[in-house]
């Protein structure tokens, strides 16, 4: 091992060696990220990996990159070990997935988000550019998160953006174009198929009313009538077949041994695939996005002791929508029945009746939305060096201010919109709704700001070549503000944290490490008395590969072990604002006097909680990292978690008689255990064909322990002791085959039972099924396992990489009008098609149809449930750099055409089942983006 | 270096302690409890919270496109969304884990609310108004007012109580506002007999503080009227059959739960007459008097004089838009009177003589609305009706009937409490006033009482044409034997209360098990194109489902058995 870093160096905290120490470790072409990192950056100070015993898995914003997607936090499917992230929806600038660090550790009563540290500092990340993305570190186990104390257990990801290095100016363009499709969209069934259907549905129920005659199936059949029989595909009314992505962005950075820089301009679009939308945003507006991001990260040695840290981040979003959001027109678009009115009626004005609003009507004459976003991001940090008064002391002050502030503005109205029908003759209109004058409300903001002061003392020193000694405590004080209203209320309050974190780190030889974290910690969201916590952590390594038997090993060229444990918190910020103080609330009211006055009416609040504190978790972690050959590298974590004090309603506790409410309790406990592993892989032909593959692979099973779970009548119902999340519903047997089928089943009560219809399995035995009968079924959203494979290849300026992304172990449900046909009078899906008849009572899949909503159908059962598991291909990027001689023309150093696909396909056990979508079964869907790029160095 | 270390040690914990005050509270923005009891307003807002909690039956049950009432639970009505909740109670799929109306976290925490009232309003501090000469009186007025709201949130007590016991039977008694620590495994749910006599007790307790009107600025507020007209429902309630019967739950182990002792039934019969003439006595100091329906069930409906209790809430249109024929614009479909129930309304012959609606006799059925019970077009549309301006089209094919998405299964429409002046599309608004009590309903109450016990009793008669005069309706007629005019009493009662949320208890309370078994029926209406004349034919519309083992008395819901294991539950559930 020769690591060619320099520890008096890296005592300044200078993140300029990142750079200058990342390409070093292995004198080869290997991208960045198959690189093993020299040093790594934590919030106290960058240290050289070697010595790191925590678990921290980590992604390289250079990998980052080749996902094409407006949000950073949807580059990182598959990318981290432990870090699950599953995709929301897919609408510009809301499309955030949902992220977790090694599953769920705690129950859904309460919060589970991640925190996300930028910089050093609490911030966001979902609307940076991942252009300015250095990298992105998973802190794991108790040694890594302990710092971050009394936040730390949902999981933190420290993210760090780009600096300069000591280099001459480099300048980097690129631009990418690209197109979006919807990945997948429900399919419904056209009018004459809707009618038919709906005519079998009231023969099914014995219901002779209501239905369509022959004339009108001819008419739907020929389309003879399209205002009286109309036949509307309402998703091809309001959707293009694509919308266009772009990004554009722009980068500088250099620096000498006094100012080093890093500085960026980005600019990224989505247009939108709404049709018809007013382009001047009026009276409706296309679902898009559009942000400039700008960053300038400066480093300066003031002196030759001083030096001042600079991070200044700034960003603009404009995100704009229909009105009643974009998320409510697709489903419309979605649900409406292709025949339930026209778009347009004979005289122009648009279709409708009392159960719906016209979808296009909706989408073009109600107003618009938009989010107007400003973000900054800032950090000034000056340390110095004390080294004259005692060798590799230094002191360290730093102040963030990160914020955004979300300026909201609506123009709303409604419009008129006409059922037609025919009387004698002639076209007879009815309204609903009627036109209003656009009403325009900036009033709504939201915003939020984080301000943190730290200020620390730093020591780093080798003693006798051998000895390597680490020690950092530091003062912080964090005041994270949430304001989405105009009036302050009580929960909008700055939420404050204050305290002592620390770590002493030693290593003998760069063989064994040893190492101590903490942090002591209060927060204002407890009373006086019971607010600061402590979180300590332990942890040892073992480097085998530096011993002297192994020491210059051709085969085994690392090999390190290492362990950890120790506790870490999290204080959950759910509910009440002050959980501690008995609160009255103004609730309803009662009108007297003989002219009508209100006198409001106050009621008791929830009681209050004098004992309420945050979860804890306690952390086991054991590692392995091994590296073969110089070309095969291999880690494994093996870790424990066990929460406890989480809040709970105590509410299956407390009966109504007591009349009082009360609010959460700490009273739960989880267990969560799993593992992450990693492969990679590199190797590099003579000819310099070179070729590369990682995977990573990670599983995390949880258990709920404890929840003040109310009492069972039977074992089966008991939710304790499964699974966080895990769905619970009857068990379904089939579909009833005939009559007789029905008479020799325990008798379902949830409506009148017909063949066709859902078979539930009797668990009581009592002969009678009913919300008794409710058990664990299938699995919940969240995967249990995921893993990903990334392959690539370069040869003589063609390079190719493509990675393929996989979860597994969860279940998904397919409910509401999307999957359920005639649902409060909805259309159908095309699933409907493969509905119980008689004559496909052995191989229907889908209940009998039913107009009256079958109560018995729409039960929460394992009937509804699929397998959620999938592979995709998560991008794919084929890329070719020109020779030197033609860059060199225009001045460039690199000029690099490439092509690249996101989302291109999956293979799930989903997709057949009306075109549903795993990872987002409604609303708007998911991007499938092609797209072409141009990279230029200079 | 190691002292170093302890020093900075010590100096990050020294900083720390005195930042501290960094994690207190800066401003209250909170309502606490010592702020809400120190003011006189506040306080005042707590009696009134609970008041807030009482009954809206226009809304009773909550849906997702329209809220039913209680009549549609009974043979009153149909509601028009068959997945509304409200039909559970008419398929049979109610149950303990599934109880469309359950008010008992509700009304138990409205007891809490009144205790926290009666305990905290003590620590209000006056003394911006005492001893002070700019505002004379006021202290004065406040003192009495308190006194007064006291005994308002204990009646309203005894009123939500009620509202339990005629659901559940025996409920627990909860006479204090408990610890929050409390113990409640020893919580047990108390005779229907201590039950009944907690809530008389209270009853006669506010009724002689409460003054027997509210002054104009106060009216709604309750009164010495509605304390005695809840006295006579509830001793009604225990002269009446349910109560003073258990051999349908033959077996059953807390038999007190759901019935009372055995006892002198005329005597039950005879307190509830006389509970019932207390109110009618009270009549000259309250100055109550049948009025107008249009009035009564009108926008200003909470002045009328012929009110004893009601609620009324903000001025909307949820109502109308739920409950009108379905032509009208943004009109969704809602609650709609069945044939049951329109057969109910008899034919007027002249002035002496009514008799029953025959469905065999031809003349009746070729035009079945004329001549009936002004009060039919008083409070339901009928098929071909002037309402709104226009004629309303009932028929299968017509803009209301049988055809159109969403319109009356039944062939009718709900009028009572719907205000017909109201324009929807202006987004207009009126006020809707849920009555609890109104003079009818005593009269009802005492006649039906006293012809249990003293059939010949002259007030029969007096009280019955009361009622039967302001509908213009023939009286009494003479000659009839105790069932007859028992029949004609219910009869009465179900005809002038319609949908006003009594039906679906008066039928458990008198165990009318072929009323509340019976099939729902409408009425198919077909315009016969040659001369636009209409023919009816009744038909079944839904088979209601109950089961006399056990649905006299609601469930106790599951939720609360689970958490109270040692609570019985009902008879058959």
């Amino acid at each position: 091992m020769s690591l060619k870093y320099n520890i008096a160096l890296s005592s300044v905290l200078s993140a300029c060696l990142l750079a200058a120490g990342a390409a070093e470790a292995r004198g080869d072409g290997r991208p960045e990220w198959l690189q093993r990192d020299s040093l790594t950056v934590t919030q106290l100070g960058t240290v050289p990996s070697w010595s790191v015993t925590g678990a921290v898995s980590a992604a390289k914003g250079s990998k980052l990159e080749k996902s094409f997607t407006q949000n950073v936090l949807n580059t990182l499917y598959g990318e981290i070990p432990g870090l699950t992230v599953m995709q929301g929806s897919g609408e510009p600038g809301a499309d955030s997935p949902s992220l977790n660090a090694r599953g769920y550790n705690t129950l859904e009563t309460t919060d589970r988000s991640v925190l996300i540290i930028v910089d050093g500092f609490e911030s966001t990340l979902d609307n940076l550019s991942v252009q300015e993305i250095e990298s992105v570190y998973l802190l794991k186990d108790a040694t890594a998160a302990a710092l971050y104390g009394m936040r730390a257990a949902n999981g933190v990801l420290y993210v760090t953006t780009k600096r300069g290095s000591i280099k001459p100016l480099e300048i980097n363009f690129s631009a990418q174009v690209g197109f979006n499709t919807p990945f997948k969209t429900p399919k419904f069934v056209d009018s004459y198929t809707y009618a038919t259907l709906y005519n079998e549905a009231l023969e099914n129920d014995g219901l002779s009313a209501g239905g369509y005659d022959d004339a009108a199936l001819e008419a739907y059949r020929t389309g003879s009538d399209p205002f009286l029989y109309p036949n509307v595909n309402w998703q091809d009314e309001l959707l293009k077949k694509m919308s266009v992505l772009q990004n554009y962005n722009l980068n500088f950075s250099g620096g000498n041994g006094t100012v080093r820089y890093f500085a960026l301009l980005n600019v990224s679009d989505n247009n939108g695939f709404f049709k018809g939308t007013d382009p001047a945003h009026e009276t409706s507006s296309n679902s898009k996005y559009t942000r400039y991001n700008i960053r300038a990260n400066v480093d300066v040695n003031i002196t030759k002791k001083l030096l001042l840290n600079m991070t200044l981040a700034a960003n603009i979003a404009d995100q704009k929508g229909p009105a009643g959001g974009a998320y409510s027109i697709y489903n419309k678009a979605a649900l409406t029945p292709p025949n339930a009115f026209p778009v347009h009626n004979p005289d122009n004005s648009y279709g409708g009746n009392s159960a719906f609003s016209n979808p296009v009507g909706d989408l073009l004459e109600t107003g618009m939305g938009s989010y107007n976003s400003r973000n900054i991001q800032t950090n000034l940090r000056l340390s110095y060096d004390l080294s004259a008064l005692v060798k590799g002391l230094s002191i360290a002050g730093a102040f963030s201010f990160n914020n955004y502030f979300i300026g909201n503005s609506n123009k709303s109205r409604t419009y008129p919109y006409f059922q037609v029908e025919m009387y004698d003759g002639e076209y007879y209109y009815n309204q609903f709704s009627e036109l209003t004058s656009m009403e325009i409300d900036d009033s709504g903001a939201d915003q939020w700001r984080n301000m943190s002061f730290t200020a620390s003392l730093n020591f780093e020193r080798t003693f006798s070549k051998k000895h390597y000694v680490w020690a950092n405590a530091e003062f912080f004080s964090d005041e994270d503000y949430k304001m989405t209203d105009t009036d302050l209320k009580d929960w909008q309050f700055p939420y404050r944290y204050i305290g002592v974190r620390g770590r002493a780190a030693y290593s003998f030889d760069q063989r064994y490490m040893a190492e101590f974290v903490f942090s002591y910690e209060g927060s204002d969201l407890y009373m006086k008395g019971k607010r600061f916590g402590f979180f300590p952590a332990v942890s040892v390594g073992w480097i085998a590969s530096n011993e002297g038997f192994l020491k210059d090993n051709d085969v085994l060229t690392w090999l390190k072990l290492r362990a950890s444990c120790g506790t870490v918190g999290h204080a959950s910020v759910i509910g009440k604002r002050y959980a501690y103080f008995q609160d009255y609330r103004y609730n309803g009211g009662y009108y007297k006097g003989y002219n009508q006055t209100i006198v409001s009416g106050m009621t008791e609040d929830e009681v209050a909680d004098r004992n309420r504190t945050w979860e804890k978790e306690r952390r086991f972690n054991v590692g392995v990292e091994l590296g073969l050959w110089d070309k095969l590298d291999f880690t494994f974590d093996y870790f424990l978690h066990k929460r406890s004090d989480i809040l709970v309603p105590p509410t299956g506790a407390i009966p109504s008689v007591l009349g009082m409410s009360f609010s959460e309790l700490n009273l739960g406990r989880t267990t969560n255990q799993g593992f992450e592993t990693s492969l990679s892989f590199y190797d590099r032909r003579p000819s310099g064909f070179e070729y590369y593959a990682k995977g990573n692979f990670w599983f995390a099973r949880n258990v709920i322990d404890y929840q003040a779970e109310e009492l069972r009548l039977y074992p089966y119902q008991v939710r304790t002791g499964h699974q966080i999340g895990q769905p619970f519903g009857l068990v379904a047997e089939g579909l009833f085959r005939d009559e007789a089928d029905i008479e020799s089943s325990p008798v379902h009560t949830f409506s009148e039972v017909r063949p066709g219809d859902i078979k539930y399995r009797d668990m009581n035995d009592d002969g009678q099924i009913d919300n008794q009968d409710v058990c664990a079924v299938g699995r919940g959203g969240t995967p249990e396992f995921s893993g990903s494979l990334t392959i690539g290849l370069k040869f003589r300026g063609f390079d190719f990489e493509a990675m393929f992304y996989g979860v597994g172990n969860r279940t998904m449900y397919l409910s509401g009008a999307t999957y359920w046909s005639f649902m409060n009078q909805y259309s159908a899906p095309a699933s409907a098609l493969g509905r119980w008849t008689e004559d496909t009572r052995d191989t229907a899949q889908y209940p009998r149809l039913s107009t009256q909503g079958n109560s018995n159908n729409t039960q929460y059962s394992s009937f509804w449930q699929r397998d959620g598991s999938f592979l995709k291909l998560r991008y794919v990027e084929i890329g070719y750099t020109l020779p030197e001689r033609c860059s060199s023309a225009i001045s460039a150093s690199a000029i690099r055409f490439f092509v690249n696909g996101t989302n291109l396909f999956r293979i799930d056990k989903v997709s057949g089942i009306a075109n549903a979508d795993p990872e987002n079964m409604n609303g708007f869907p998911a991007m499938r983006t092609v797209s072409l790029g141009l990279k230029l160095k200079f | 270096m190691k002292k170093n270390i302890i020093f900075a040690a010590f100096a990050f914990s020294a900083i720390l302690t005195s930042c501290e005050g960094y994690l207190d509270r800066q401003m209250e923005t909170t309502q606490d409890e010592d702020i809400t009891f120190s003011s006189y307003e506040t306080a005042i807002n707590v009696a009134y919270g609970t008041y807030s909690d009482l009954p809206q039956g226009l809304s009773q049950i909550w849906g997702s496109n329209g809220s039913a009432m209680l009549a549609s639970a009974s043979d009153e009505a149909e509601f028009t969304n068959q997945t509304h909740s409200v039909q559970k109670f008419n398929t049979g799929a109610w149950r303990p884990t599934d109880l469309p109306d359950n008010p008992m976290s509700n009304y138990y925490a409205a007891i809490r609310r009144a205790y926290d009232f009666i305990d905290n309003v003590g620590r209000v501090n006056h003394d911006d108004v005492k001893d002070n000469p700019s505002q004379p009186g006021v202290y004065e007025e406040r003192l009495a007012n308190i006194e007064q709201l006291k005994n308002e949130v204990m009646l309203l007590r005894a009123f939500y109580m009620f509202e339990m016991v005629k659901r559940f039977g025996g409920i627990p008694i909860i006479s204090g506002k408990l610890d929050q620590d409390v113990d409640y495994s020893t919580i047990q749910r108390a005779s229907l007999e201590d039950c009944v006599d907690e809530i008389v007790r209270w009853c006669d307790e506010t009724a002689s503080v409460l003054p027997p009107r509210q002054p104009d600025a106060e009216l709604g507020r309750l009164t010495r009227g509605a304390a005695l007209a809840l006295k006579s429902e509830v001793l009604l309630w225990a002269a009446s059959e349910l109560w003073n019967n258990s051999s349908w739950a033959s077996g059953y182990a807390h038999p007190e739960l759901i019935s009372l002792p055995a006892g002198d039934r005329a005597a039950r019969w005879k307190a509830a007459a006389d509970a019932a003439k207390a109110v009618i006595n009270l009549i000259p100091e309250a100055g109550y008097a049948l009025d107008e329906y249009s009035n009564l069930f009108g926008p200003t409906g909470y002045r009328s004089s012929e009110i004893i209790f009601c609620r009324r809430d903000g001025a909307g249109n949820s109502f109308e838009k739920t409950n009108l024929p379905i032509h009208f614009d943004l009109v969704t479909g809602g609650n709609c009177p069945s044939q049951n129930l329109v057969d109910l309304f008899q034919v007027k012959v002249d002035d002496d003589m009514a008799v029953d609606f025959d469905w065999s006799n031809q003349d009746m059925v070729s035009d079945p609305y004329s001549n009936r019970d002004p009060r039919l077009a008083a409070f339901i549309v009928t098929n071909n009706s002037t309402f709104k301006g226009t004629s309303i089209q009932c028929w299968t094919g017509g803009l209301d009937g049988a055809g159109v998405r969403n319109a009356t299964p039944t062939g009718y429409y709900i009028k009572k409490y719907v205000n017909p002046d109201l324009d929807l599309l202006a987004g207009a608004t009126s006020i809707h006033t849920w009555i609890y009590y109104r003079l009818p309903e005593i009269y009802l109450n005492y006649i039906e009482a006293l012809n249990e016990y003293d059939p010949d009793n002259a007030d029969i008669k007096i009280y019955y044409d009361l009622i039967r005069d302001r509908a213009d309706m023939p009286g009494l007629p003479s000659g009839l034997d105790q069932d007859e005019v028992r029949r004609l009493i219910r009869n009465e009662r179900a005809v002038e209360l319609c949908f006003e949320g009594k039906r679906w208890f008066d039928l458990r309370r008198w165990m009318d098990e072929d009323a509340l078994g019976a099939d729902l029926r409408a009425v198919e209406i077909t315009r016969n194109a040659a001369d636009g004349s209409f023919t009816y034919k009744p038909y079944i519309l839904e088979h209601r489902s109950f089961d006399p083992a056990k649905m006299w008395f609601y469930p106790i819901p599951q939720s609360e058995i689970n958490k109270m294991p040692h609570w019985a539950q009902n008879p058959g559930w």
